[in-house]
């Protein structure tokens, strides 16, 4: 705010009330990748989402309101940023939207165990001149490692309120949001921008273009970053900006954004040393666990493991709940089927509806397991971990460490992996994560895989799951080799990344993460499945006299599936997965439906039918074909080209025939 | 600058402790390594080694990153006893 619009507030107002008939306010979250900010949010907000572990999970930024005492918040979670002068996408977007449509009040998030660093973001803010408060995270984590902040001393030296907060407990909210209301009522914010004595070079070079009308803190972050912030500076401050910057360059081999950083933590060193029990940086990044998952011949071995675990452990804990829905909708069907007289609208119901509903409801279990375990990896600070274990594979399959996580998100859906490419500025880099992405097999096609694995490897289903979700990423990298030598390189990326420390997950968040998934899982099925459920069932009892509809189709096109050993129920099933691959596992129960409405009975018919070879390669098949409609929908968003759809879809189906055709024969071999 | 003992990080075995020296490179990479803390001056050393030997994590204050040797290579470091 300029000191006219501001003098001209309190003279229209005639009080300091000036904003107080407000009764609502903005405050946008800011903070450094990991710092516990989008927990904080959700605290804040009551918002069902997810903390990623790596930076950039958040590319575009979301919103939540919060009412307190009468006053209604808006909150803005901005992706974690370390800086907000750098060229990322990230820093780009949270620097824009502070400069085009500021807030009432930024509430910036600070990882209180790395607070030096932390606070280089804080500065940047301040020195902008907006409304601050602090909210330090992580405190407990500072005490662990034997040290403590003084909140008080440091508020009194940034002269900004500073509180503490905590992303896994409501204990410090009301806290929080009470100093938030007085912030936002009264303004008492430092009005003027704070002040760093940089480099004598340097502030000969900023005071240069402040002579030119610049403002200072634009005069600073334009020389850091070395032109790239762009603050539509006219012709002559330009000029005069990018002489100061060649000049600078002349006089130090240190880049701007060197002796800028050396002035910000110099200042905050000076600010810790008063207020933190700290005085030296100690390693404490080292930490047990990093022995041993960072081990340069450990560290494979046991992320495979623990890959391998977490599928074992989706198959065989999914099972026992799985087993009551199992027992729950058969006696449900039971009920119906027992009360309705034999009509067609019974048969709609009994072997239409519940069969294809349940079919699918059982699965419930497994797909929340799985979710849970992804959502700790990325909690718990492994997640990054696994991104540098792999980092060199994907190198050489023209990937980046960063397309790890949109390839583990992919576990669960495709449609949000695929999203959270953005983060990932190399186009080529980012183009081969999008189109290998549906290779990483996603949460709808673990139903398909728990079924045939139940019937034909009962035994070993969880090694089988282990072997499928393997063979997804080998070809999805196999795949992404080939990319990668016809689609030119654009530009090199950096890969420079922060490990996290290591984190206990919150039990609180990660309820909800699951509880969230169970629901978008519970709705897909009464959306989509069962529309599919309905739409096989009609076809299967159309015509009542003669074939069916589905028998004929399924005949029709059985003959390009037979190699493979299905059967026509088989290739209708396929056909139908298009659709949401879990209404491969619907059409499944509701073609072979045996009069029987469990699952006992489904998986005996179909042992009956199918060889374990063919099995298996329907499994595969499931596995690689053609991504579905919502994720078909994501890549052509994402790469606005049919082209690269029709790729992806062409690619899936060869991959997916081959594959099957050859783990068929290979499997009736062996087995 | 060079130096007698003058090395890069890259070149820095899993045991020894070093001082940043200087960082050259390109632009955006050194603006990224800034934003991190990573600055001339730190104390730096190997904290874990990958197993193709790039990338590898290091210890810089009281934060772990991970670089691969070619950008760890326009990091030069001098050895700390």
């Amino acid at each position: 705010m300029s000191p006219d619009e501001s003098a001209a507030l309190s003279f229209s107002d005639g009080t300091d009330l000036s904003s107080s008939d407000n009764s609502a306010f903005t405050i946008a979250l800011i903070g450094n990748p990991n710092c516990g900010k989008t927990s904080l949010f959700n605290q804040l907000t009551g918002a069902r989402q997810r903390t990623g572990n790596m930076a950039g999970v958040t590319v575009t930024s979301r919103e939540g309101n919060c009412e307190w005492r009468g006053v209604e918040f808006h909150f803005i979670d901005l992706p974690g940023v370390y800086s907000l002068s750098n060229s990322r996408v990230e820093e780009k977007v949270a620097r824009d939207y502070l400069i085009d449509s500021p807030p009432d009040l930024i509430l910036n998030v600070l990882d209180a165990s790395n607070l030096a660093r932390n606070l280089a973001l804080t500065t940047q803010l301040m020195e902008q001149g907006l409304p601050v408060v602090l909210a330090l995270n992580m405190l407990d984590e500072l005490e662990k490692q034997g040290h403590s902040v003084a909140l008080g001393s440091l508020s009194e030296s940034l002269g900004l309120p500073v509180l503490a907060s905590d992303g896994r407990s409501k204990k410090y909210l009301p806290e929080l949001l009470e100093q938030l209301l007085v912030v936002c009522r009264t303004e008492q914010c430092a009005e003027q921008g704070l002040h760093i004595e940089y480099e004598p070079h340097l502030e000969q070079a900023i005071s240069e273009l402040e002579a030119l009308g610049i403002v200072r803190w634009m005069a600073v972050r334009w020389l850091e970053s070395s032109g790239e912030n762009d603050f539509n500076f006219d012709a002559n401050q330009l000029s005069a900006a990018q002489s100061a910057l060649a000049l600078l360059g002349s006089r130090h081999d240190e880049d701007p954004a060197e002796m800028v950083a050396q002035g910000r933590y110099g200042y905050i060193h000076g600010l810790l040393h008063k207020s933190s029990s700290e005085h030296r940086d100690q390693s404490s990044a080292d930490h047990w666990l990093d022995s041993i998952a960072l081990n340069r011949w450990l560290g494979i071995p046991v992320f495979l493991g623990l890959l391998w675990l977490m599928f074992e452990a989706t198959f065989t804990l999914g099972g026992y709940p799985a087993d009551w829905i199992d027992t729950s909708v058969s006696w449900v069907g039971e009920q119906v089927a027992s009360l309705m007289p034999e009509s067609l609208l019974k048969s709609l119901l009994v072997d239409g509806l519940i069969a294809g509903v349940g079919g699918v409801l059982v699965f419930l279990p497994n797909v929340v397991l799985l979710f849970l375990f992804i959502a700790l990896l990325e909690q718990s600070g492994y997640m990054a971990r696994a991104a540098f274990l792999t980092d060199n594979l994907m190198s050489k399959v023209g990937l980046h460490g960063k397309a790890f996580v949109p390839l583990v998100m992919g576990f669960g859906c495709n449609v949000p992996a695929i999203m959270s490419a953005r983060t990932i500025e190399e186009p080529r880099a980012r183009l081969i994560t999008i189109l290998i992405n549906p290779f990483m097999s996603c949460s709808a096609r673990l139903p398909v895989y728990v079924l045939l694995a139940g019937i034909f490897f009962a035994e070993q289903a969880g090694t089988v799951l282990f072997a499928l979700y393997m063979l997804g990423i080998l070809v999805a990298f196999g795949v992404a080799a080939v990319l990668a030598r016809t689609i030119p390189e654009q530009h090199d990326e950096t890969f420079i990344m922060e490990l996290p420390p290591w984190r206990m997950p919150s039990i609180r968040s990660l309820l909800l993460h699951v509880w969230d998934k169970a629901g978008d899982f519970l709705r897909k099925i009464g959306g989509v499945i069962l529309v599919g459920s309905v739409l096989i069932w009609l076809l299967q009892s159309f015509p009542q006299n003669g074939t069916p509809w589905l028998e004929q189709l399924g005949h029709f096109v059985a003959p390009l599936f037979a190699p493979m050993g299905f059967g026509w129920q088989e290739t209708v099933a396929l056909l139908s997965g298009f659709i949401a691959k879990e209404v491969i596992a619907a059409s499944l129960v509701v073609v072979y439906q045996t009069g029987m409405s469990d699952m006992a009975g489904l998986q005996a018919a179909m042992g009956e039918s199918l060889a374990p070879a063919s099995g298996l390669a329907l499994m595969v098949f499931t596995l690689l074909y053609m991504p579905c409609l919502a994720t078909i929908a994501t890549i052509q968003r994402e790469t606005g080209s049919w082209r690269w759809v029709g790729v992806s879809i062409l690619m899936g189906l060869v991959l997916a025939w081959i594959g099957a055709w050859i783990v068929f024969n290979l499997a009736s071999i062996w087995i | 600058m060079i130096f007698g003992d003058h090395m890069t990080l890259a070149q820095l075995n899993s045991r020894q402790t070093a001082r940043i020296i200087s960082i050259t490179g390109p632009v955006a990479l050194r603006q990224r390594l800034v934003a991190l803390g990573v600055l001339k001056g730190h104390t730096i050393s190997v904290a874990a080694t990958s197993l193709f030997g790039s990338p590898r994590t290091y210890s810089v204050g009281k934060q772990q990153v991970c670089l691969r040797s070619k950008e760890a290579g326009y990091i030069h470091v001098e050895l700390q006893a």
